[in-house]
Formats: C-alpha cells, sequence, structure tokens
C-alpha cells in the first residue's frame, strides 16, 4: 500500500496522468502539458511507420530576383508521423500507408489499425474512448480507440471523385486540417483548390450528423484547424490563416499578419504564426491580435515556439530563450502609448516639454524593462519542435532531443533519435518522438 | 607552358605605342620597390615562378601622375593574370574612386567569377564583363580597349564583351591611388588573391591579327567535364561526364565541401560513369572531378546535386504472376500508374509492382479482403507507396478521373466493369488488358497537340493545334493531377527559362540545373537529372536550349547536344558542333523535325545563365540584358544515323527568328561583316539591323531556297528608335517576323511608346506579302517582349494583332494579361497570366477571361496546353509575394473527365 501511494504522489507531481489527446495537446495547438516527465527517461521502443509522403514539396532555393535567399517553408504540416496518446496507447495518422495505426505505449505492439483510402496527414484526435481522423480521401472517420473498429465514417468532399497526386490517388477535397472537438462538436474542413469551393463542416461528434456546414471561396484550408473563444482558425500555408465563428461557421475574418502552418494560440488567444508571406529574409514569428489582424511582435530568425504560463520559449541565431511574454506584451501596449503621446506633442510649444521630458524618461524606462524581460538564453542549435511539460522545456533536434529547464534554460536529459525530431508527445509518463525518417521513438521512467 | 610564357611576355614589348609597362616578378623588385616605379605595400613574397603573391593585403601602388598622363579616350589595357578566388570587388589595375553617386576613373578587374573592364565618362562606372566564369588558379590574357566610342573586353584574345559608351574618361579629381592587385579608393579597399605577370598601358587598340595570335597562343583547351547525374532507384544514382581529357578519373562526394566518398571510375578515356550508392534522402551532395591527364591531375569545379529530386520508386520483393509479364511486355519501362479493377488474391497486384517501375492501385469491393492484403502489404513497407488497396463499395464505375493507367487491368476472371469503363481509365498510350488476354493501346485523345519545342511546334507559332476538348474556359476544365516537381524544382520564378515540352504523354520540366520527365497524364516522375551546365535564360533573347520528339529528349550541355532516351532519361548519344566550332562555341539552337535535327553553333559565353538579382532581361531599350544572342553557323544532322547532313554559315542568325516547317528553315541573317568579325555572339548595337537578310533553307540539305533584304522597319530608322526584340514563326503560307520597336527621340531618349511591326514572307518565294503594325500596350513586364500566339488566319500579340493573310488590325483585344508570361494559343482560346497575375484563359469566342485564383506562371513560359490536357508545372514559388500554390498540376476538359461533377449536375 506505501508503494501504491509512493506512486501516486510520483503521478501527481509528474504527468504520469495528463493525456495528449490531439496534435500538439489542444486545441490551441499549444504544444503545452501540464505535467513534467520522470527524469531521466530511457528508451522503451522504435517503431517504424514507413517514410512520410509529404502533400507538398519544400520551398524554393531563394528568390532569386529580390535576392532573398532562405525561404520559409510554408506548407510543411506533415513532417512525420505525429502522434497523440492516451490510456496506454498511442496512435498516429500514415501519410505512408494511408492507415491510423493503434501502438501499446508500452511495448510498441500494434494494437490495431484502420486504413482510409489515401493518406492520413495528422494523428487522430481522442476523446471518450473513440478516436476521429480525416484523410486525403475526402473522409472523416470515427473509430473505437481501443479496437479500431469503425463507428462511422463522413464523406467531407462534394464528390467521391480522386485525382492522381504524388503517386497517390487523393480527393481534390482532402481533409488536411486534423479534426478539431469542442464541446461535442466535431468541425474539420475539406479543401485544397483555390478556384473550387471549400466545405467547413462541423457535426455532432458522436452521431456524424450535421450542425451546419458552409461554403468558402478562393480559399485552401490546410494546416492543423485551431480554437480559442468562440472562434476556429485554419491556416492556408502561402496565404493568411482565416478566423470563422464556431457557433455559425462563418468567416470573420483573415489573419493578415499571420502564414504558414506552425500557428499556436496562447493562453490570450493570440495567434503565434509563421509571416504571410516569403518576403522577410529571416525566419520569422510573429504574434497576430485574431480581432484586428494587427502583428503586435515579431520574432526574427526563428520558426518555432511554445508559450506556457505567460513564457515564451524560441529560438534565434544560435540561442535558445525565454521571455516574459506577458509582462513584455503589457510593456509593450504601454510603450505604444507613451510613443503616441509624444508624437502628438509639439516640442515648440514651450508649455509641453515638461511632459515630453517626463514622457521620454518613461519610455527609457520601459525600454529597458522590456529588455528585462529576458530571463534566460543559452547557445543551442535549432530546434524542430518545441513543447513544454511542467517545467520542462522539450526540444526535437536533429537525431536527438532534449529535456532543458524552463526556469533556467539548463539541460536536464538529452538522448539519439533517428532523423528530425519534428514531433514530440509528452504523456502518461512517457516521450514519444516522430522523425522525419518516420521513426517513432518512446521513452519511459527509469523504474 | 615555358615558351608560350616567353612569346606572351615578349609580345606586348614588341607592340609600338606602350605607355606603361609593369612585370610583378622578382627580378624586377628590390626589397618592396618595383622598378621601374612602384611599391609594393606588404614585403613581397614570391613563388617558384618568380610571380609576386597577391595574398593577405598585399598591393602593389604606382605613381598617381603616371595614370593622370594616361589617355582618356583611345587606350588599351593589357594584363596576364591568374587569380586564385573570386571576389566581388577584384580589381587587378585601377585608377578610380566609387563613393556613392561619385563614380570615376577606371578598372580592370573582376566581378565575382566573371573578368571586367569599368569606365566612367562622368556618371556611373559602366562595366563590360565575360560572360563565363573564370576558371580560379588558370592563367589568363586580358585586352581592355576603349576608343571614345565602344569599350570592350578581350579574354585569351577573343571578344567577351563590349558596351556603347561616349566620351573621354572622367578621372577622379580627389587624391587616388594607382593600384596594381587591390581594389582602393577613399574608403575601400579590396586585395586579391592570385598572380599578375605582366601589365601594360598601350596608347591604341590591339589589331585584328594581334589578338588572333594571342586567341592562337591561348587555343589550348581547358580541362572541363559536362557531368549530370541521373537518378536510378531511392539512394541511389548514376553520375556521368564526358571529359575534355582522356585520363584515370575520380570523383570525390560529399554532403558537405569537404566531400569525403571517393569513387573511382573505371574508364580511361572521355567518357565516364560511376554509380553512387546509399545516398541520403533530401540531402544536396557536392561532388568534383579529378582527372590524371597528359598535362597533370586536372580538377573539375565544384557541383552540386539534390537528392530531394530523386524520386525514382523502390523495388519490390520478385513476385511471378503468369499474367504480368503478357500485360507488361512491350509497354514503356517507365514509372506511372496500374489500375487493377478487382482482387482475386492479390498475386497479379504484387507481380505487375515488381516487375514494372509502376505504382500499382487496386480497387475492390470486398474490404475484409482488401484489409487483410493491407495488413500483409504493410508488414512489408509496401502498402501506400508501390501498391495501394482501395475499398469501393460499386466496382461498376470508378470514381478515379480519366487517362490515368499507364496499364489496366483486373485480377478477376471477368471484367467488373465495362470495358469503356477500361478504356476511359487506360492513358493515352497506355494499355488495358483483358482477362481474355486482349490487350488494347489507348489512342492519342481526339485533338490533342504536341508542345515539342519552345513555343509549341518549330514553326513557333505557340500553338500546337491543341482544341482542349472546346474548353473556352477554366471551369471547362477539371484537375487531372496535382503535385510534383514544387518549388525546390526551379529557379524562383524561372527567369525567362526555356518552356516544358510535352509530348508522347510525357512532359519535360526544367529547373534550377536539373530536369525532369513526369507522366503528363498522372503527374508521376518517370526520370530525373541534375545537370550543372544546362541552364539557359533569356529565352525571348536566344532560342531554346532543348526540344523533343515522341522517343528522345535533344538537351543542350555547353557545346554538346546530349540525345536522351524519353523513357529512361538514359543518354543515347552526344552530337557535337561542326568541327570548324569545335573549341570556340557552344551549341545555340536546337529543333527536331521528321528526320532532321537542326543546331547551330554561338560564340563561347554568348548565351545568357545570370539569374540572381537584376536578371530579369525585361529592360526597354539597348542593353546589354536585352542583347540578341546571335549564331555564327546552322547546320543539320539526320536522326536516323545521327550523322551531320550539312552546314550553312554566311552571316549572324538571330535566334529567336530561327523557325523550321515542312522541311523548311527560315531566319534573320545579318551579313554585315565588321560586325561579324567583331561580334561576341551577342549584340545589342545598331549595326546589326543594317544589312538584314530573310533567309529560309531547305532543312533536309541546307541549300537556300530563297533570300531577301529585310524591308526597312517601320518604327525604327538610322537615327531613332530601338529594336527590343524579334520573333520569327511560321504558317503553313509565310514567314511571320514580329519586331518588338521602341520609339526614341533624335537624342535618343525613349518616348515609353513603341510598336509590333509585321512583316509576313510568302513561303515560296520570298517576297514580302505585307507590313503592319501594332501599338504596345506598356513597356514592362514583358509585354514590350511578347512574342505572338500564330494561327493560319490571326496573329496575336498584347493586347491585340493582325489577320492573316492581308495584316489588317484585329478588331478585338484579348487579355488582361499581367505579369511577365509569354501567351499560348488552344483552338479556342488562348492561355495566359492575366487576372491577378494568375493563369488565365481568355475565350476566342466571348473575348472574355476566366482564371485560376493563386496559380502563379513563371516568368516566361511554364504552361502549354498538349497533349489533350492544360499542363502547368511549376514555375514561380520562388516569387516570394504572393500565395502561391507552388505546385505542378494538369487539367483535362472536363467532357474527358468522365465524372459527373457537382456543377456539371446543377446545370
Amino acid at each position: 500500500m506505501t508503494r501504491f501511494i509512493l506512486t501516486l504522489l510520483a503521478l501527481s507531481s509528474f504527468s504520469g496522468a495528463a493525456i495528449w489527446p490531439t496534435y500538439r495537446h489542444d486545441n490551441r495547438r499549444s504544444g503545452v502539458s501540464s505535467g513534467a516527465l520522470k527524469l531521466p527517461l530511457v528508451e522503451s521502443w522504435i517503431h517504424f511507420g514507413g517514410p512520410p509522403q509529404q502533400a507538398w514539396t519544400g520551398p524554393a532555393k531563394w528568390d532569386a530576383f529580390s535576392g532573398n535567399e532562405g525561404l520559409q517553408s510554408m506548407r510543411n504540416f506533415d513532417p512525420c508521423h505525429f502522434t497523440t496518446a492516451a490510456h496506454g496507447l498511442i496512435y498516429y495518422g500514415s501519410s505512408s500507408d494511408n492507415a491510423v495505426h493503434c501502438l501499446k505505449a508500452s511495448t510498441g505492439e500494434e494494437q490495431w489499425h484502420h486504413f482510409t483510402n489515401s493518406s492520413v496527414r495528422f494523428p487522430p484526435t481522442i476523446l471518450e474512448k473513440k478516436v476521429w481522423f480525416g484523410s486525403d480521401d475526402g473522409f472523416v472517420y470515427c473509430a473505437d480507440a481501443l479496437t479500431g473498429k469503425t463507428l462511422w465514417k463522413k464523406q467531407a468532399a462534394p464528390s467521391d471523385r480522386l485525382i492522381p497526386s504524388n503517386g497517390k490517388l487523393i480527393s481534390p477535397w482532402p481533409v488536411r486540417t486534423g479534426i478539431t472537438i469542442e464541446d461535442g462538436r466535431a468541425f474539420f474542413a475539406a479543401s485544397l483548390l483555390p478556384w473550387k469551393t471549400s466545405y467547413l463542416w462541423c457535426i455532432d461528434a458522436k452521431t456524424a450528423d450535421k450542425t451546419y456546414l458552409t461554403e468558402h471561396q478562393g480559399v485552401t484550408l490546410q494546416g492543423a484547424m485551431l480554437a480559442g473563444g468562440d472562434r476556429l482558425y485554419i491556416p492556408q500555408g502561402r496565404a493568411a490563416p482565416i478566423a470563422l465563428n464556431q457557433n455559425d461557421g462563418k468567416k470573420t475574418g483573415t489573419i493578415g499578419q499571420a502564414g504558414g502552418v506552425f500557428c499556436l494560440l496562447t493562453e490570450d488567444n493570440q495567434l503565434i504564426a509563421g509571416p504571410p508571406n516569403q518576403k522577410q529574409r529571416d525566419q520569422q514569428l510573429r504574434i497576430a491580435d485574431p480581432d484586428s489582424g494587427k502583428s503586435l511582435t515579431t520574432f526574427n530568425n526563428t520558426t518555432r515556439a511554445v508559450v506556457a504560463k505567460g513564457k515564451a520559449y524560441l529560438h534565434s541565431i544560435n540561442k535558445l530563450q525565454c521571455l516574459d511574454l506577458l509582462r513584455k506584451g503589457q510593456l509593450e501596449a504601454l510603450l505604444t502609448n507613451h510613443q503616441t503621446e509624444l508624437k502628438k506633442l509639439d516640442p515648440k510649444v514651450e508649455a509641453n516639454l515638461v511632459k515630453i521630458e517626463s514622457l521620454k524618461k518613461e519610455i527609457s524606462t520601459i525600454q529597458t524593462q522590456i529588455k528585462a524581460c529576458l530571463i534566460w538564453t543559452i547557445e543551442h542549435p535549432a530546434p524542430f519542435e518545441l513543447v513544454v511539460a511542467g517545467d520542462q522545456l522539450i526540444v526535437g533536434l536533429d537525431n536527438q532531443v532534449s529535456i532543458l529547464s524552463t526556469k533556467t534554460g539548463k539541460s536536464l536529459w538529452q538522448a539519439p533519435v533517428t532523423g528530425k525530431a519534428y514531433g514530440i508527445t509528452a504523456a502518461e509518463g512517457r516521450l514519444i518522438v516522430s522523425t522525419d525518417l518516420g521513426h517513432i521513438h518512446t521513452f519511459h521512467s527509469q523504474p | 607552358m615555358k615558351p608560350l610564357l616567353f612569346i606572351l611576355i615578349l609580345y606586348p614589348l614588341a607592340h609600338a605605342g606602350i605607355l606603361g609597362s609593369w612585370i610583378l616578378n622578382q627580378k624586377n623588385f628590390t626589397g618592396q620597390k618595383l622598378n621601374p616605379a612602384g611599391e609594393a605595400q606588404e614585403v613581397p613574397e614570391f613563388d617558384t615562378d618568380g610571380n609576386l603573391v597577391f595574398a593577405s593585403k598585399q598591393h602593389v601602388l604606382l605613381p598617381e601622375e603616371s595614370a593622370k598622363k594616361l589617355p582618356l579616350q583611345t587606350f588599351a589595357i593589357e594584363a596576364r593574370v591568374r587569380i586564385d578566388q573570386a571576389q566581388k570587388w577584384g580589381s587587378i589595375l585601377s585608377y578610380s574612386q566609387d563613393n556613392g553617386s561619385y563614380e570615376r576613373g577606371w578598372i580592370l578587374g573582376y566581378n565575382g567569377s566573371r573578368f571586367s573592364f569599368r569606365i566612367s565618362t562622368g556618371n556611373s562606372l559602366l562595366e563590360v564583363a565575360a560572360p563565363e566564369p573564370f576558371e580560379p588558379g588558370e592563367w589568363n590574357h586580358l585586352f581592355a580597349t576603349y576608343d571614345g566610342k565602344q569599350m570592350k573586353l578581350h579574354l585569351n584574345g577573343r571578344l567577351v564583351g563590349s558596351r556603347v559608351v561616349t566620351g573621354p574618361i572622367v578621372l577622379p579629381d580627389i587624391p587616388t591611388p594607382f593600384v596594381v592587385g587591390a581594389y582602393k579608393d577613399k574608403d575601400e579597399f579590396y586585395p586579391i588573391n592570385g598572380r599578375i605577370e605582366s601589365l601594360q598601358f598601350h596608347d591604341s587598340l590591339p589589331t585584328r591579327e594581334e589578338l588572333a595570335i594571342i586567341a592562337k597562343e591561348f587555343a589550348v583547351v581547358p580541362f572541363s567535364v559536362r557531368p549530370a547525374v541521373r537518378f536510378l532507384a531511392p539512394g541511389k544514382a548514376l553520375l556521368f561526364w564526358e571529359a575534355s581529357h582522356p585520363g584515370k578519373a575520380v570523383i570525390g562526394y560529399g554532403t558537405t565541401r569537404k566531400l569525403g566518398s571517393i569513387v573511382e571510375s573505371e574508364s580511361e578515356d572521355l567518357r565516364h560513369e560511376v554509380i553512387l550508392d546509399n545516398l541520403k534522402s533530401h540531402t544536396r551532395y557536392s561532388y568534383r572531378i579529378s582527372s590524371n591527364t597528359e598535362n597533370g591531375e586536372k580538377f573539375s569545379p565544384l557541383y552540386e546535386f539534390d537528392t530531394s529530386m530523386n524520386y525514382m520508386p523502390a523495388p519490390t520483393p520478385d513476385t511471378d504472376h503468369p499474367l504480368a509479364k503478357t500485360y507488361l511486355q512491350d509497354l514503356p519501362a517507365q514509372p506511372g500508374f496500374a489500375i487493377v479493377v478487382g482482387l482475386s488474391d492479390g498475386s497479379l497486384t504484387r507481380a505487375i509492382a515488381s516487375q514494372s517501375k509502376l505504382n500499382v492501385t487496386a480497387f475492390d469491393d470486398d474490404l475484409d479482403k482488401i484489409n487483410a492484403l493491407r495488413k500483409e502489404l504493410t508488414s512489408q513497407n509496401l502498402h501506400g507507396s508501390r501498391i495501394t488497396l482501395l475499398h469501393l463499395p460499386d466496382l461498376k464505375k470508378l470514381p478515379l478521373t480519366s487517362c490515368v493507367g499507364n496499364l489496366v487491368c483486373t485480377e478477376r476472371t471477368t471484367v467488373p466493369c465495362s470495358a469503356a469503363e477500361f478504356s476511359r481509365l487506360t492513358r493515352p498510350g497506355g494499355r488495358s488488358a483483358l482477362p481474355d488476354g486482349t490487350l488494347i493501346t489507348r489512342e492519342r485523345l481526339p485533338g490533342s497537340g504536341e508542345w515539342t519545342h519552345q513555343y509549341g511546334p518549330p514553326s513557333n507559332t505557340a500553338y500546337s493545334g491543341e482544341r482542349l476538348g472546346g474548353s473556352q474556359a477554366t471551369n471547362d476544365l477539371e484537375l487531372q493531377w496535382i503535385g510534383r516537381p514544387g518549388a525546390d524544382f526551379g529557379i524562383d520564378r524561372q527567369p525567362r527559362m526555356s518552356a516544358p515540352l510535352a509530348t508522347n504523354g510525357r512532359l519535360f520540366h526544367q529547373g534550377l540545373n536539373r530536369l525532369i520527365a513526369v507522366d503528363a497524364y498522372n503527374g508521376q516522375i518517370l526520370w530525373g537529372m541534375e545537370i550543372p551546365d544546362l541552364r539557359r535564360v533569356n529565352i525571348p533573347h536566344d532560342c531554346a536550349n532543348w526540344c523533343a520528339d515522341s522517343d528522345y529528349l535533344y538537351v543542350v550541355v555547353k557545346d554538346l547536344l546530349w540525345v536522351l532516351d524519353g523513357t529512361t532519361g538514359k543518354r543515347i548519344t552526344t552530337l557535337k558542333l561542326t568541327s570548324a566550332h569545335l573549341e570556340s562555341h557552344e551549341w545555340g539552337y536546337i529543333a527536331q523535325e521528321d528526320d532532321v535535327l537542326i543546331g547551330s553553333s554561338v560564340r563561347l559565353g554568348a548565351e545568357f545563365k545570370k539569374y540572381f538579382g537584376d536578371a530579369w532581361y525585361d529592360k526597354v531599350g539597348r542593353d546589354s540584358d536585352t542583347a540578341n544572342v546571335l549564331s555564327d553557323n546552322i547546320f543539320g544532322y539526320t536522326k536516323s544515323d545521327w550523322k551531320g547532313a550539312w552546314s550553312y554559315s554566311r552571316g549572324l542568325i538571330i535566334n529567336p527568328t530561327i523557325s523550321l516547317s515542312k522541311g523548311q528553315l527560315c531566319f534573320l541573317e545579318c551579313r554585315n561583316p565588321d560586325l561579324r568579325k567583331d561580334s561576341s555572339g551577342r549584340e545589342t548595337t545598331r549595326n546589326l539591323w543594317r544589312d538584314i537578310h530573310a533567309v529560309c533553307l531547305d532543312a533536309n540539305t541546307g541549300k537556300v531556297i530563297w533570300e531577301k533584304p529585310f524591308p526597312p522597319t517601320l518604327l525604327r530608322t538610322e537615327t531613332k528608335g530601338f529594336i527590343q526584340v524579334s520573333y520569327g514563326a511560321m504558317t503553313s503560307e509565310g514567314f511571320l517576323v514580329t519586331i518588338s520597336e521602341g520609339d526614341t527621340n533624335e537624342a535618343g531618349k525613349q518616348t515609353g511608346k513603341g510598336i509590333f511591326s509585321y512583316h509576313y514572307f510568302d513561303l515560296e518565294n520570298g517576297s514580302l506579302r505585307f507590313q503592319s503594325q501594332t501599338p504596345w500596350r506598356i513597356n514592362h513586364h514583358g509585354s514590350h517582349i511578347s512574342h505572338p500566339v500564330v494561327y493560319e488566319d490571326r496573329v496575336y500579340t498584347d493586347p491585340t494583332g493582325i489577320s492573316l493573310p492581308d495584316g489588317k488590325l484585329l478588331d478585338h483585344k484579348f487579355g488582361p494579361r499581367e505579369g511577365c508570361s509569354a501567351v499560348v494559343g488552344t483552338s479556342y482560346g488562348l492561355l495566359l497570366r492575366g487576372i491577378d497575375r494568375c493563369l488565365t484563359f481568355w475565350s476566342k469566342d466571348q473575348k472574355k477571361p476566366t482564371h485560376w485564383p493563386r496559380l502563379r506562371p513563371s516568368c516566361w513560359l511554364s504552361f502549354l496546353p498538349a497533349q489533350g490536357l492544360f499542363l502547368a508545372p511549376e514555375g514561380g514559388g520562388g516569387c516570394s509575394c504572393g500565395g502561391w500554390m507552388e505546385t505542378s498540376l494538369a487539367f483535362i476538359p472536363k467532357n474527358n473527365s468522365g465524372i459527373v461533377i457537382p456543377d456539371q449536375q446543377k446545370k
């Protein structure tokens, strides 16, 4: 009994009970799990899911005419077999063999697989012992999470037409948004070609009954859908993400200062994403206000970030850093106000001089305070993925995964993997790492 | 080599009018002092030949007073140099200031890896540069000249660049160093790495005879290779090359510039092949070839290939089935799709995959059977790549677009759908195999055209007769396939590169020093090749570097023509230039028709290759980037035996005017004798348009059928205006020359206006049927260099055109044309870059455009109607500004797609 209690205590301080039910943990695609992993970890098993067959190639080598080198990849949403995990089972969707696979977390042994007629590019979403997933075949599936048995299958595309694409057959309306489940409703889109109507579905997650279906013109909805507040956000790759009202599926706007397919919503529902085009000479992430679509902050030379409890962890030019994002945002807002106020004051008017001087001093102070928002910074190679588990920052690298302290950036643990670690899942005491070569490495705590 | 050095050193000294001579040899140094006047700025180091080593910060200062005394209007600077490292501000000898807008003096040096000569006549420093990069470590002879009217640069006795400039050179009026071996002015200092053996400053220009002597001395063929990498299977590639010198060769290659792996070629002659195995996927490799020649060990430049472009299918385990061999017999051994309608035990499906390169997709209505087979295949990592099984409840009609299968068959004893459905699923040229052993090859789609040359047929009409099933709008077409190649394949927006080609069900496309063959009907990559020397740009002022027929792809690689097998990419043979031009020229024009293959010779370095920066080739007026590329001769081969048949050489042939149709070969030729002798192979000069002739040859014999003096142009005169571009095209009755003429005032200032002038010669006798003109719409974004779309009864050139055969102005316009692309025609409309700068279909009947949002073509021609399809391989993904789809795709007319789609249901 004592041992059992100790175990429970251990689970309460580490993340033994935390599941990872959807792509990047939650519908904000935050990549943040509440509990830490108990270190050190040892490798449990490696599963090979076949080389991922990505929907799109990489970007051009450069925009030679503009002298713009190092263009960002803006549609790299399926570089590996991303995983979800719950109840001792690990799931992934395969762009390689067109199936969703369920593996036993402790052994890697395959429990079941569920084939579709084309690539599955996002891991299934798990809820109440069911899994939901979409496929390039234009269908959405719901299966029993324990057996893989089909519970229902729904055609999201308006026709069953199939066309060749990179050696496979796909629907001209593939489901490449993943499945987002909120309040018992499942959301997904069937979309690819901007000259064709795209479809946003909202269905009852249990029965597959349609709640609504909205049509959208001139869009290509690809990349994991996000949900926050009363809105949905869907990336478009080389165009700005669109925002939709969750309740009726109507488009509320376009987030003009965002782009790419790496998107996440912060705890206060601000959108972190890439730039809307490739004009920038450096890799870039921006924080955009979903209401105004305006860019609030820009981080240069970075492609990945994770935000937890108001702290942002991101990489820039050989350095990994932790920023107090909340404080930085408040100070930047204050700075903007002061600067606006300062602009309004005519320095030729003598009565303004005292106020101008005061504002300048305050601006200087705020600028110093903004610099102090950098909590720590360490020398570090550029990551392919960043997630947070409790007080641990988990970093996916080339042939390596490592864990750092979120408080100090100090290295806590690391292990080799085969390939570039694009996918990280921290669930139920395990670390699951997916690489671009199709390998899934699973690590568990040492007994 | 020593005797040659001796000759070269003595030769300039013997030349009259030498104003200054500096031999930078140990013998002429006393300490840091250079005799007769000059001073090394570092302690001098000398190599084993006694040459001063220019490295680190070493440079030599000469007395500034002597620079001021040099002539400003007629002079020549001669140098013999060896540059060891390319750099942006490379200066061999200079007296110059470049401080913002204050640009004065002159510089003989190099810019990057190209020798250059820069002078200022008061405004900016104007440059002529060698079109080809120098080889680091190789000795070269430079002669830079200026006569107050034209600046020229001769490399190794050969003219490599010239430019019209007027007036005396304006020297700096602030203290300026006169420097050897560095660029140095008020605030800049860029020393060089290499050797400068000798420098002379002459007060007169070298004669042709003097240049010829130098050219003869330097006519030693430099070591070169023309390599290519052809992907064979995942992780495996064939590297082959043709060396200029025989000898045992070794290749070093690796994922960094340090290389690492070494493979030896077994050949000791000129042709080499090695297999590279265990290559990493999605990795950029560097390689260098070294050869042990009789002149010692020689090294190639460092080349690259990228395994991201390796799309070759993985082999599957050997499996046999009695029918597989029969079904596959005589089918081209290329990747593609096999469609199996109805399974038995999966063994035929496996055998087809095993014995071919086809991706096999099998449909069946029994989900349990499918899932059992899927599980088995997945355990062998086969499912989803080479073999894919799909469940369909009803096999009578497959929801698959038409014309996909290279092979369509069933595992069952009876066909589960109709024979018509089998046929519908089969691509033209593909095979449907019935269970009773009947094999049926599908005919080509009715009304489909062949796009075998840059502008469709070799007659350059930009119209291949393609009917596109009667389509007139984007909504009449349905997506046939989508996918690779993607944006990583090309040169961002493909800066006026050669157009893709499509014939015999294959689509060929060029990218960044690479080419790829794609199944036109299902998008499957057939083969790919990385060729460092492939690139040619600025096609509007030149001609394409490839063409195709139903069997072969003909690809120009420097001075050679590679004949590649269309099915596999394997090189069948290599053709060479005519003997007089073997070492001095490169292969220019290429076209084929029936048994005739036509080529031409252009001077070394005349073709355009630059694509980074401002290389848009769109400027208005006469400019070095808008120069015409010219051929010194044109010749014919016979395809049946790959033997040379004839050669024609008289004047300078303007490459974009060369047209071939029904055994007649037409072009414009400049017979100005002075120009021919002096030309670098690229011309902007007015002299090009003096003594012009329209010529028609018999393509089979090279004999002149007719030749006519070209009539006066309609806008340009001897004193004003300019020719922007000229194109040739042929109808069944005439040779149409379309010239874009820009307007200037008498002072040479552009007015911004211009015309397309049309000159139509009777094909039978060369008589001029008419001359007419239409005005430019705008003078930018390619509008003023529009290539015409030529039908038998009309010609379109942005934004309108003329009727044939009378030359009258059309009563309508087409468009809107936006962005830089060319325009091509179908029987019912024009395809262009139009609305929102996206691919647009303009209906000839409706006179209205419709477009495909976010599909950006290239900045010349990356789309074509052929094979019954509208093919649009990726062309603009690197244009970083827009929300482009960055993908290749093909459209099929709805009435051929076989699928009832919602839009049609609504109708």
